[in-house]
């Protein structure tokens, strides 16, 4: 009896080495794990050590299933596009090949060690996906697959649009292309929508497309111009005329404003004429307003000047102080696009001061009074 | 007439002609800017880039005691292009200006591309009256 317990022991502690060895250390997670079919979502998969020690010539392998947006490495703005991230792992490197993502690292036996892959602009049909990851320890390990693989579950969309393609960073008042997909509730293109779309945006100075009924040649995608001319993070949205639940955005617009910089004549005198050079990074066409302000703050001239190869305006200050020029940049729809200001000290000219005027006089009668004195003398 | 005497007559003299310096300088000063409360003025200019431009503006010379608020507004071609308030003291002169294109582009085959500006129109408001103070309407062929 004493024997067959400890052969049953042996043979158990046999099974569990044999299972340890037949799978990768480290955990992978992905976050979101849920998403919806057709919709380009972002993802982070995050690989933790367990506190296993990974010695060099480790290595990690993420397979991205077949019927997902392929990654890549080399377009940062394309689709699936991967970079990975150490944490706390003092050397790495990886490459993308197919639709397998290979990390090479190691790691000390403290806790929370790996690194993150991002995979962004991703997407797929509806189904629930296990992107197969493998580890190895060392130079002579081999990749086995590891416990508990990331799973990605894809909801079927329930007709949406899909608007991206428009530049994430744009300059105010420059105009910018995007595309609007139509997708079925598999997360296929739609090819057969017909819908009429109407377009929206958190800036209320944007200068958006008409609405646009889809056509058989559209074949579920038309692509759109727009100018976003307020300064922020902005949003596009597209939505079905007639049915509002088929709808879609591009989110986190990041639109900037122009850049001045202001040219001014040096050491300005009351009097004189004082120009003001702006340059802007804007496109042409547009307008500038020049604001001249006196020392008390009131304005003293307000100036719209239509671009030539810069902006340009001089005037003569009437008092001395110090004064300020502010400048705001209007296309020619009337949007503010950006605005500037720029000060400068205008000094008295003393040829121009009263004081001036009189002091010669007295200097003269200053002199006669002195020459009166000495001829009475 | 003693020195002394002599010498307070020429002293007097001498502020009397310093006082009428000053006047004289205050009466010419009020003639150069005794000027109307609206003045309108255009003028034509050429721009390297922009071919012929005009440039517009109007100068308010606040005649009261008080300050007073200005409103400019600006219509090129019958559309709003700008609508200006700016508070102007009793002293000192306020100028809004326009500078715009002007000239009309053709093609080689005499077809026209580019016609800037027909109109601009001024109008200048004081305070809250709705009713002008003046306006201009310039016209460009």
């Amino acid at each position: 009896m004493k024997s067959t317990s400890i052969i049953t022991i042996a043979m158990l502690i046999l099974m569990a080495g044999a299972g340890s060895a037949a799978s990768g250390d480290g955990t992978m997670k992905v976050n979101p794990s849920s998403v919806t079919a057709g919709i380009d979502n972002d993802f982070i998969f995050t690989f933790n050590n367990q506190a296993h020690t990974f010695s060099p010539g480790s290595q990690a392998t993420i397979t991205v299933p077949s019927s997902w947006t392929a990654p890549q490495e080399t377009d940062s703005n394309g689709n699936g596009y991967v970079s990975v991230t150490a944490i706390g792992a003092p050397t790495f490197s990886y490459s993308v090949s197919g639709q397998t993502i290979t990390v090479n690292f190691e790691t000390n036996k403290d806790k929370n060690k790996g690194f993150t892959i991002s995979y962004k602009k991703a997407t797929a049909p509806s189904g629930s996906y296990k992107f197969t990851t493998k580890t190895k320890n060392g130079y002579s390990g081999s990749l086995k697959n590891i416990n508990t693989q990331p799973t990605i579950k894809v909801s079927p969309a329930s007709g949406i649009l899909v608007v991206s393609g428009f530049a994430s960073t744009t300059l105010a008042g420059n105009i910018g292309s995007f595309t609007v997909k139509a997708i079925d509730a598999n997360g296929n293109i739609a090819v057969g929508y017909t819908g009429k779309v109407h377009f929206t945006s958190s800036d209320k100075m944007a200068e958006l497309p008409e609405d646009h009924k889809f056509n058989t040649k559209d074949n579920g995608i038309h692509t759109f111009s727009a100018k976003l001319k307020t300064a922020g993070t902005q949003w596009i949205k597209a939505t079905d005329r007639a049915k509002s639940s088929i709808t879609g955005s591009q989110t986190d617009i990041q639109v900037k404003m122009p850049e001045y910089t202001h040219t001014l004549t040096p050491s300005p005198k009351v009097g004189d004429s004082v120009k003001d050079t702006v340059t802007s990074t804007s496109t042409s066409g547009n307008k500038m307003q020049f604001k001249w302000l006196r020392p008390n703050g009131q304005t003293a001239r307000t100036k719209y000047v239509t671009r030539s190869t810069n902006y340009i305006d001089s005037f003569k200050p009437d008092i001395e102080g110090s004064w300020g020029i502010n400048v705001k940049e209007f296309d020619n729809k009337g949007a503010q696009l950006g605005t500037s200001s720029t000060s400068f000290s205008a000094t008295v000219n003393p040829e121009f001061g009263k004081l001036g005027a009189v002091l010669p006089l007295f200097a003269v009668s200053f002199i006669f009074m002195n020459f009166r004195k000495r001829f009475n003398k | 007439m003693t020195d002394k005497l002599k010498h307070i007559y020429i002293l007097l003299l001498l502020i009397i002609v310093s006082l009428l310096v000053f006047i004289v300088q205050g009466i010419t000063t009020q003639v150069t800017t005794s000027t109307k409360e609206i003045e309108f003025n255009r003028m034509d200019d050429y721009d390297e880039q922009l071919g012929n431009i005009t440039q517009i503006s109007v100068t308010v010379h606040n005649k009261d005691t008080v300050n007073h608020n200005y409103t400019v507004s600006a219509f090129v071609d019958s559309i709003i292009f700008s609508n200006d308030t700016v508070e102007v003291s009793t002293d000192m002169p306020y100028t809004y200006s326009l500078t715009i294109p002007t000239e009309k582009k053709y093609t080689d085959d005499n077809v026209l591309i580019e016609d800037p500006t027909h109109s601009i129109n001024l109008t200048v408001y004081r305070d809250d009256s709705e009713r002008p103070l003046d306006r201009i309407e310039f016209k460009f062929e």
